[in-house]
């Protein structure tokens, strides 16, 4: 009765690893998510995915240029979405899912025309999203990656014009 | 002594042209004490012979064997039912091995990687690249960079125009205070 309980035990930690380690790679960034509840007629998707983030690297310009060598390899993918009308009503569907899904995002500011959220694992900033509404437009820019804090200080200072 | 009528007897007796009395001849003449040295190797035959005649079955062996049949008769065969369980027990067994081994396995890898773990979890296969070359797509980025760079310097203003705010109430509160 003993050995049935514990080879019991033992299957259904086995189901469990299984079903950890399978969604373990699963999960869908905001921008998705945005995508997904707007009206996609109005967007513009740009994608750079983590197979394009390989090939960055293998620029001779990124080569020469150790910072942003660094910086690249802490990124996996961007997501730019953009839409030139309706900027209101889609703001207002980023707020509201950021409201709904505030455990998993942390936000880390707000104003009438700008959100920024972050979402954290292992100690490191594993998506960063900015959306911000401007004439009319929206524009959402969604990082995935392993960023830590150098990374947010050079982007912090990256100059607003030019590289 | 002659003993020449018993070696034909014995030829004629492996080549099993003997009758039961010429048999009973070479029987009674093996069963005596002296047998002369040529004829001595048949004589564990002929002893080996006279023995099993001596064996027989019991009195009440039908009997016997009449009651044990009665006795099976009287128990019809049942199949047996075995539970799943014991049915599947050779894949739990093996079932759990695999698990021991993925867990131990897993929590080797843990360990050894620490930090190092990639804490990335997100499905690749969701992002379908807009650019063709990397060239195009280093572009993009830096914009991305130079409108995320805007963001996170308003974070800063935000923040220290906060601490301004907390600054400035704590020395109201003290003023008010004196």
């Amino acid at each position: 009765m003993m050995k049935q309980t514990i080879i019991k035990c033992a299957i259904a930690l086995c189901l469990f690893a299984c079903t950890v380690s399978l969604n373990a790679q699963n999960e869908r960034d905001f921008a998705y998510h945005f995508i997904e509840k707007a009206d996609k007629n109005e967007l513009v998707v740009k994608t750079i995915s983590p197979q394009m983030m390989e090939r960055m690297l293998g620029l001779q310009e990124i080569q020469e240029n150790d910072t942003l060598q660094t910086l690249l390899r802490q990124l996996k993918s961007i997501r730019v979405v953009s839409a030139k009308q309706h900027a209101g009503k889609n703001f207002d569907t980023v707020e509201e899912l950021a409201k709904r899904n505030h455990k998993r995002y942390t936000c880390k500011y707000i104003t009438p025309q700008k959100l920024m959220l972050t979402r954290m694992r292992h100690k490191k900033i594993v998506e960063l999203v900015l959306a911000s509404q401007e004439n009319e437009r929206l524009l959402l820019i969604d990082l995935t990656g392993n960023m830590n804090e150098d990374f947010i200080d050079f982007i912090t200072h990256y100059p607003a014009s030019g590289n | 002594m002659d003993y020449k009528y018993i070696e034909q007897l014995l030829e004629r007796y492996w080549k099993a042209e003997t009758s039961l009395e010429e048999e009973n001849i070479l029987h009674a003449f093996f069963s005596q004490g002296q047998v002369p040295e040529h004829l001595a190797q048949y004589k564990s035959l002929f002893d080996f012979q006279k023995n099993r005649q001596n064996l027989h079955i019991s009195e009440n062996f039908a009997n016997r064997i009449m009651q044990r049949v009665e006795n099976m008769e009287e128990k019809p065969v049942v199949a047996k039912r075995i539970p799943l369980i014991v049915r599947l027990r050779p894949f739990l067994n093996a079932a759990a091995v695999v698990a021991v081994v993925m867990l131990v396995g897993m929590a080797a890898q843990h360990s050894f990687n620490g930090e190092n773990t990639p804490s990335w979890d997100y499905n690749a296969q969701s992002y379908t690249d807009t650019y063709d070359t990397p060239e195009a797509a280093l572009d993009e980025t830096m914009n991305a960079f130079r409108i995320i760079g805007n963001g996170l310097r308003t974070a800063e203003a935000i923040d220290s125009l906060n601490n301004v705010d907390a600054e400035t109430n704590i020395e109201n509160d003290e003023a008010n205070h004196h």
